[in-house]
């Protein structure tokens, strides 16, 4: 008997090798998992107190790379090319795992990791054109080209790491997917920047708001709820102006719902989860200083991009040093060949993100409604490109097949209502330069770095902010803006049957935003508006720019004539808020008007009390942004009944500057709340209403404020999510300064300044950054986020970009060498 | 103890030359045929061989407790728990394939004792 049991026992043991071998659904082969020699344990390996001698094939000559103490690799290059393998070989050392994360979601390949639970996020990609786009680029590219050789290069690099590595080496997440390390193609780079161009300038959402609002209430509010340009003007480029102008017009009533406008909504995407009209996503800021307006009498350059926080950081940091060629110091985005953000000895630069209407929507007429070849334009029938997409599973084995049809704009798609769609878009123009960023590095001052990005850089349009150490700044929108035929508005859909409807070509540099040196002294940009709407250019619409965190760093400019680095970096994190600013006096009057009208109660005195003797900063310990966040929410909530679809949803949300400008307007019918039927609200009533329903639920959700639950560190901590969402790789409950439209807008959580960095450009050139993450990509490396609670604090580090290797207190010295020259 | 060595070499070997799941099998294997209480000294082989590389590793100073902390906590299983498992694994694999086999070698054998009549050092009837 006993026996008996035991061999049942082995044999349960041993058949432990089958999922040690295969694994069992999403649990990994558990061998190849716990293996001590070659498995998951190799992530506990430290080589870096060491120096190494690595030979890259490819290599022309001998490359120094030099870590320093932040574990910031420093690149003494002959050529421009070894210094771009020795890149692809230091990224993919530190993050292997999310070069290919990255690359497989940007070119659809997600399913030969996941499965078919990645299916929808790999159609998405491939739906949208942009692998194909990628390809054709891949195509188009010159084997003799320096952007080839580039590509080539970098690619190189990646794969002597990833043929050099050791099955202990390989990242962990590799190990929990169950999957092995991929090569590196140069192709990779360019799925890459087209992810990029989707992240920061997919914006259906226009033709999206005015549809599906006109189908609610009438075209002509639709059009007023939605304008074109921002009414509170503060631009880009500079107008002249000494204050922000605000340009509030009286909001047409709701109109009737406009009924084709109906049918045409119901084909387009579902819109953000923004609920109170501030962007939460991609915003940016960036503002340069003059000499004649700081401390030390040169130029001052501030950036930090904002963009989805994760971990590995979006970003890996860098410097390249090529002897009389390429001195360049910033961060790199693993898989792109360069540093696309950072500063050389002549100049320093940064990027936020236009947000330019840069797609449109066209509806076609197609042959056959369920299996169409040819589309109509002039009378005359095309032929659809058609190309096969196949998505492979795990094993290899096809887990599905889409039929993608393009029209000369762009790929076409279809809703249920058997309506055909086609969409143009400049990140499917194939016209990036994979080498502007390293041209622009070579730049003499900042005219010259402007000039060469504007040469390479299509899409996604970017405000590039630039100083030099000749006392310059300067700032260009840049990026193709299409020139549309006069009659045609870029936020509507249009008629795909003429060709008359097509873009012409692209703004030329003239028009493009842009200030050189203004009288101002300073630049500033936070995605608003880039130009004044005097201009009468069409850019995108209002809800596309957010005017606030502008507001506030150019009142902050205009206030200080004595800007030191210290304050630019104290200004990053600075709590104000002119949207609070804004919008709290109108509470406390509305307050005190109902108290007039014998409404009062108990909560909307508290309610107002706290919110009169709030400083409106969002700092961590502060009690009352709470409740003007939950009221802006409520107020939201009840003025914008009107565009409430059938299913309850709201299909859009005017922006904060329009709901600042009906404020100016207390008996708009647009105050009134169509669900309380027996009463007709004014402005008043609404938000002092609002202002006690804010209060109650923060009471039920966290308890009385005297609890200590409404802390603004508490409820608005930030969070940065791992790559595959794994809590165990994140880091949550982070408390930061700042709150939604404030320079640091991290609280709303998974957005937030990716990248900060303040230089000052003189005689030297100094400068100070970091980044919420660490170096390594390695979950159990010290190094993995260990910048984040300088980040935190708003602190930043100094960054040491020195000439050569004289004075480097390196923490690791590795030679990349070329191969040994066999002898004959 | 000469055969637990042997079990523990054969492990690593194999566990190096990136058969993790295989070579606590083939060694459990061999053991079971050729070794008395193989199923025990299997499993001790399977703890030593790994363990051993996990000891040496931790002296060496590589940080596996915080490889175990972060893996465990994205496995949802405490740290503690990882490190056991991994001790478990070659050792479970290894004692089931020895005792499979010191039972198929009895069944099978010419030789009525098997390994047990061999290690006694009498000849097989």
């Amino acid at each position: 008997m006993r026996n008996t049991l035991l061999t049942v026992a082995a044999l349960l043991g041993l058949a432990l090798a089958w999922p040690g071998v295969r694994g069992i659904g999403p649990v990994p082969p558990l061998g190849q998992l716990l293996d001590p020699v070659n498995g998951a344990w190799g992530a506990a390996r430290d080589d870096r107190n060491d120096r190494l001698e690595i030979r890259i094939p490819s290599l022309s000559a001998p490359v120094d790379v030099w870590y320093d103490r932040r574990d910031v690799p420093h690149i003494f290059a002959s050529t421009e090319a070894d210094a771009i393998r020795a890149l692809g070989w230091v990224v993919a050392r530190d993050r292997l795992f999310q070069m290919e994360a990255q690359w497989r979601a940007a070119s659809g390949r997600l399913t030969e990791w996941a499965g078919t639970i990645a299916l929808p996020s790999d159609q998405e990609m491939r739906r949208l054109g942009l692998p194909a786009s990628a390809e054709e680029q891949d195509k188009a590219l010159n084997t003799e080209s320096r952007q080839r050789l580039i590509l080539d290069a970098y690619a190189d690099g990646v794969n002597a790491w990833i043929d050099r590595m050791r099955p202990s080496e390989w990242p962990l997440e590799y190990r929990l997917l169950g999957v092995r390390p991929a090569r590196w193609s140069a192709i990779n780079t360019m799925h890459l920047f087209a992810r990029m161009g989707w992240t920061l300038a997919f914006g259906s959402s226009t033709e999206r708001t005015r549809v599906e609002v006109a189908a609610l209430v009438g075209d002509s509010a639709a059009t007023a709820l939605f304008p074109v340009h921002t009414p509170i003007v503060e631009p880009i480029q500079p107008n002249g102006q000494t204050a922000p102008r605000f340009e509030f017009t009286r909001l047409p009533p709701p109109g009737s719902p406009n009924g084709t406008a109906r049918v045409v909504a119901g084909m387009l995407p579902d819109p953000p989860a923004d609920d109170d009209g501030v962007r939460r996503s991609f915003a940016s800021n960036n503002w340069a200083v003059a000499p004649g307006r700081t401390a030390a009498g040169k130029a001052l350059l501030a950036g930090d991009p904002h963009l989805d926080m994760s971990l590995p950081s979006l970003w890996y940091e860098v410097h390249l040093v090529v002897p009389g060629v390429l001195d360049v110091y910033g961060v790199t985005i693993p898989g792109a060949p360069a540093v696309v953000i950072g500063f050389t000895r002549n100049v320093a630069w940064s990027f936020t993100n236009t947000g330019a209407d840069v797609l449109d929507l066209y509806a076609e007429s197609v042959d056959n409604d369920s299996n169409p070849r040819r589309y109509l334009v002039d009378g005359e029938w095309r032929e659809l490109r058609v190309r096969t997409e196949n998505y492979l599973g795990k094993r290899g084995e096809t887990v599905g097949v889409d039929t993608l049809r393009f029209t000369h704009r762009g790929p076409l798609s279809r809703d249920g209502n058997g309506r055909w769609l086609s969409m143009r878009w400049t990140v499917l123009q194939p016209e990036l330069s994979q080498t502007v960023f390293l041209d622009a590095a070579r730049a003499s001052n900042a005219r010259e770095f402007l000039d060469s990005m504007a040469v390479g850089f299509g899409a996604p349009a970017q405000n590039m902010i630039v100083a030099d150490t000749q006392g310059s700044i300067a700032i260009r929108s840049t990026g193709h803006f299409p020139i549309r035929p006069v009659w045609t508005v870029g936020s509507a859909i249009q008629d795909g049957t003429r060709s008359a409807n097509d873009w012409e070509g692209y703004w030329p540099l003239d028009r493009y935003p842009q200030a050189f040196n203004p009288p101002q002294g300073f630049l500033a940009s936070a995605n608003q508006e880039p130009l004044d709407p005097k201009e009468n250019a069409y850019l995108g619409i209002d809800t596309d720019f957010d005017p606030w965190r502008a507001l506030r760093i150019n009142r902050l400019l205009r206030a200080d004539s004595a800007v030191t680095p210290e304050t630019m970096v104290r200004w990053q994190t600075d709590p104000g808020s002119e949207r609070a600013n804004a919008f709290v006096p109108w509470f406390l009057n509305a307050a005190t008007v109902v108290k007039r009208r014998g409404q009062a109660s108990a909560t909307l005195d508290s309610a107002m009390a706290q919110l009169t003797v709030w400083d409106r900063r969002y700092v961590p310990d502060d009690e009352h942004a709470v409740l003007f966040e939950a009221a802006m929410r409520q107020v939201t909530s009840r003025t914008w009944d009107e565009l409430l679809a059938e299913s309850g949803r709201r299909v859009a949300t005017p922006s904060s500057a329009t709901l600042l400008g009906l404020m100016h307007d207390s008996a708009s019918v647009w105050w009134d709340d169509r669900r309380t039927t027996d009463i007709v609200e004014d402005r008043d009533a609404i938000l002092s209403a609002a202002l006690v329903a804010a209060h109650d639920s923060l009471v039920r959700r966290y308890g009385a404020r005297s609890a200590g639950g409404w802390r603004w560190g508490t409820v608005g901590a930030t969070r940065i999510m791992h790559l595959l969402g794994i809590p165990a790789f994140s880091e949550e409950r982070i408390a930061v300064q700042g709150g939604p439209a404030t320079l640091n807008p991290s609280s709303v959580g998974g957005h937030g300044p990716s990248w900060r960095m303040v230089v000052e450009l003189g005689d030297s050139v100094r400068a100070w950054g970091t980044y919420p993450g660490g170096q390594s990509g390695n979950p159990a490396s010290a190094r993995y986020k260990d910048r984040i609670p300088l980040w935190r604090e708003g602190r930043l580090d100094t960054l040491f970009a020195p000439r050569d290797t004289n004075g480097l207190a390196a923490t690791l010295r590795v030679r990349l060498m070329p191969p040994k020259v066999s002898r004959q | 103890m000469i055969g637990i060595l042997l079990g523990v070499t054969g492990i690593l070997l194999g566990t190096w030359l990136g058969f993790p799941t295989l070579a606590p099998v083939l060694v459990g294997l061999a053991m079971g045929v050729t070794v008395p209480m193989a199923a025990r000294r299997a499993a001790l082989a399977g703890v030593i061989a790994w363990g051993g590389v996990l000891l040496a590793a931790t002296l060496r100073g590589d940080n596996i407790a915080g490889v175990s902390r972060t893996l465990g906590g994205a496995m949802g299983v405490p740290s503690w728990l990882l490190l056991i498992v991994t001790l478990l694994y070659p050792a479970i694999l290894a004692a089931s394939a020895a005792w499979l086999a010191s039972l198929a070698a009895r069944r099978f054998s010419p030789w009525s004792g098997g390994h047990a009549t061999l290690s006694r050092g009498l000849p097989p009837t």
